[in-house]
């Protein structure tokens, strides 16, 4: 039996499915996070599947992700649909749930956020609501884990397809007359949607619709897709004022909207980043010196008879002591702050902030949030970039989080160029890097010219974010550091260790000297470069590895790695995702400006670097 | 009166919405139909930010001028 959670975005579809699942989906306080949909097996007395899909506000979709959750929906793979709604916006939400019943399968209605409506002084007669839509009707708050339980338990349960409610007698007519010649089920649904024209309902059959939609439009003066969604509107609203009575609502006594939003807001938000930066580092200092000190006095330590095995276990040892000495001490600072933005709803503000920065750019605020993605992990980023609306967006979009610094990279500025240059020059990185994104997109967007659409952004309330929440959503992030990429930095430890003991690793170096000797790097940096396309925190230990010691490089030369670390390449997983989003020749495209970028950055580094030490 | 023109605080109805098919399918989905009526909570620098039946949503400046209202 499958149970798929549908709504819309930002309803808390994902959070009821981590309540029964365990935490195994990203949750976040902005509207279109989920871009793919996520399932997992759950046993509570019977055995189910539950599906947690892409928020949608509607069945007409316009961006990827909502294509996604329409497709599960309409192939009829689940059973039962859970249509998750934030009853503090009500009204608006019903619009999907007049849509979900022409669906003509079994649902039960989640109202979620139950404590937000609440405050908004919002009461709603549920049982009126069972009534009008003949399913039942569950109350929920998910983050707390209330009712939970009963809605799975009712989910379980439920076999009946819900009522049709009907639009106005003209409207209808015109219904059942398309519908008649419809081959494809459910009818209803066909004929509404191919009245409003959405393409995909259109190509799925041939009759000559717009004779149909013509009608509508002669009688009552507008487009027909018009038409439809203001009936639709217009029941939805019907629905509410018959189930729900709208109060006075709680007043807050500070609006701190008006601070975060208003002019306010830039100097708050560049507080915000600076805090964070100043945190990361901080935390990380602690741990890097003393862990990596450590480790390094225990491989000195081993002496074995064997060589070659000498060489394996100081590899083991060394990929060990980078992934709890220098990766996990800035990884986990950065990831609970980016979690905590997150949570909070701040990040659809900042959005509103960097509207018409993003805009001389050639792209809209929304974009902001794929961007902030990008400084945890760049897949997440380039798989965010879906909730854009035109594919141009998307590209260009995906373009310039290649070259934002993802946590792993973050692990290299602060464990080389924060840690041994310090913490300004590190800062430095950042701005300059912001500005360097800010320069190639006005490049880009002059390359690929074509208008943005415009920013439509839902901003939702504010929240308190739960500190569990917080902290599982980081270690969800942090597991798939120990699980992949951990393995990966000690195997590939490893395999320096034993290109060295053979005398491969200087064939590489050779290939790579033009590189490195263009960036004045020590020649034996050649291999690490390599390593770094895996994962790129691997070059910084494979350097330590490599040179024994980061000291005996000069100022300059950490500064010219860490540019161009940062710069170069993005990582195989991303990649793949550039890839599965953008196909291979926008990839390549991708790939080797990347290339270019870091060697030019490389160089300007090591001349600034030359000139300043 | 276009929305983007209209000052901060001010409520309005929305009386028409430009543009193409798109853009009017998002709006309509966030709930601005015409005839509905919204207050304009910010509009200096940046997008408009429009409440409408309870909710917050940005409209950038390009978007709003599509948007014909009549001030209350």
């Amino acid at each position: 039996m499958i149970i798929a959670l549908a709504g819309q975005p930002n309803s808390g579809k994902s959070t009821i499915f981590n309540q029964v699942a365990g935490y195994k989906t990203v949750t976040s306080n902005f509207p279109g996070k989920t871009v793919k949909y996520t399932k997992s097996k759950v046993k509570m007395g019977k055995e189910f599947e539950v599906v947690d899909l892409p928020g949608t506000y509607s069945l007409t979709s316009s961006d990827l992700a909502e294509l996604e959750a329409r497709n599960y929906i309409l192939q009829k793979k689940a059973d039962v649909v859970i249509n998750v709604i934030d009853a503090s916006i009500l009204s608006r939400s019903l619009e999907l749930t007049i849509q979900l019943t022409e669906l003509e399968v079994p649902i039960v209605i989640c109202l979620n956020m139950m404590d937000e409506a609440k405050k908004k002084g919002i009461k709603i007669d549920t049982r009126k609501l069972e009534e009008i839509f003949g399913v039942p009707v569950v109350t929920t708050v998910a983050n707390k884990g209330i009712g939970i339980k009963k809605l799975f338990s009712t989910a379980l349960e439920w076999k009946k397809k819900p009522n049709c409610l009907k639009y106005s007698k003209d409207i209808e007519k015109i219904i059942s007359m398309l519908s008649s010649k419809i081959k494809n089920e459910p009818r209803r649904l066909y004929a509404i949607k191919i009245l409003e024209g959405d393409e995909f309902f259109v190509s799925q059959t041939d009759i000559d619709y717009r004779r149909y939609q013509e009608i509508i439009e002669r009688e009552h003066g507008r487009p027909c897709d018009l038409v439809i969604a203001s009936e639709r509107h217009a029941l939805s609203m019907n629905i509410f004022e018959r189930v729900a009575t709208v109060g006075t609502p709680e007043k807050s006594f500070f609006d701190l909207d008006r601070v975060l939003m208003g002019k306010l807001g830039y100097p708050v938000l560049a507080i915000i980043l600076y805090t964070m930066f100043y945190l990361v580092f901080k935390f990380g200092g602690v741990f890097e010196d003393p862990l990596l000190n450590y480790f390094n006095d225990l491989a000195s330590r081993i002496f074995l008879g064997n060589a070659l095995l000498h060489n394996i276990i100081v590899g083991l040892i060394q990929g060990f002591a980078g992934g709890i000495g220098i990766v996990l001490p800035y990884l986990f600072p950065l990831l609970i702050c980016l979690a905590f933005l997150e949570d909070t709803g701040y990040m659809p503000r900042v959005a509103f902030l960097m509207d018409s920065f993003f805009h001389k750019i050639g792209l809209h605020g929304k974009t902001l949030i794929p961007f902030m993605l990008g400084y945890g992990c760049t897949v997440p980023a380039i798989m965010g970039t879906r909730i854009l609306e035109s594919e141009r967006d998307r590209y260009l979009a995906g373009f310039l989080a290649a070259f934002i610094p993802c946590s792993a990279r973050t692990s290299v500025i602060f464990g080389i160029a924060a840690f041994y240059l310090g913490p300004m020059t590190a800062f430095l990185l950042y701005i300059t890097n912001i500005i360097f994104i800010g320069f190639l997109g006005i490049i880009l967007s002059r390359i690929y010219e074509e208008k943005t659409p415009g920013l439509i952004l839902e901003i939702p309330s504010l929240k308190i974010p739960s500190l569990k929440s917080m902290l599982l959503k980081t270690w969800l992030r942090i597991r798939e550091f120990i699980v992949i990429a951990w393995p990966l930095l000690i195997l590939g430890s490893i395999v320096l260790s034993l290109m060295e003991y053979y005398g491969y690793d200087e064939i590489v170096n050779n290939l790579l000297s033009p590189v490195t000797k263009l960036l004045g790097l020590p020649v034996a940096v050649g291999t690490t470069l390599i390593f770094g396309i895996l994962r790129k925190e691997l070059s910084m230990l494979m350097l330590i590895q490599a040179l024994g010691n980061l000291s005996i490089l000069s100022k300059t030369q950490m500064l010219t790695f860490t540019v161009f670390i940062m710069y170069y390449i993005p990582c195989l997983a991303t990649i793949a995702a550039m890839i599965n989003e953008y196909r291979v020749k926008k990839t390549v495209l991708i790939v080797v400006t990347t290339v270019i970028v870091a060697l030019i950055l490389g160089v300007i580094a090591r001349f600034i670097g030359d000139a300043v030490w | 009166m276009r929305l983007d023109r209209v000052k901060e605080g001010t409520k309005v109805q929305i009386i028409s919405i430009g543009g193409g098919k798109g853009v009017r399918r998002r709006l309509t989905e966030l709930g601005i139909f015409p005839g509905e009526y919204g207050t304009v909570e910010k509009n200096s620098f940046g997008p408009i930010l429009l409440r409408i039946n309870g909710n917050n949503i940005a409209l950038g400046r390009g978007i709003a001028a599509k948007i014909e209202v009549k001030v209350e």
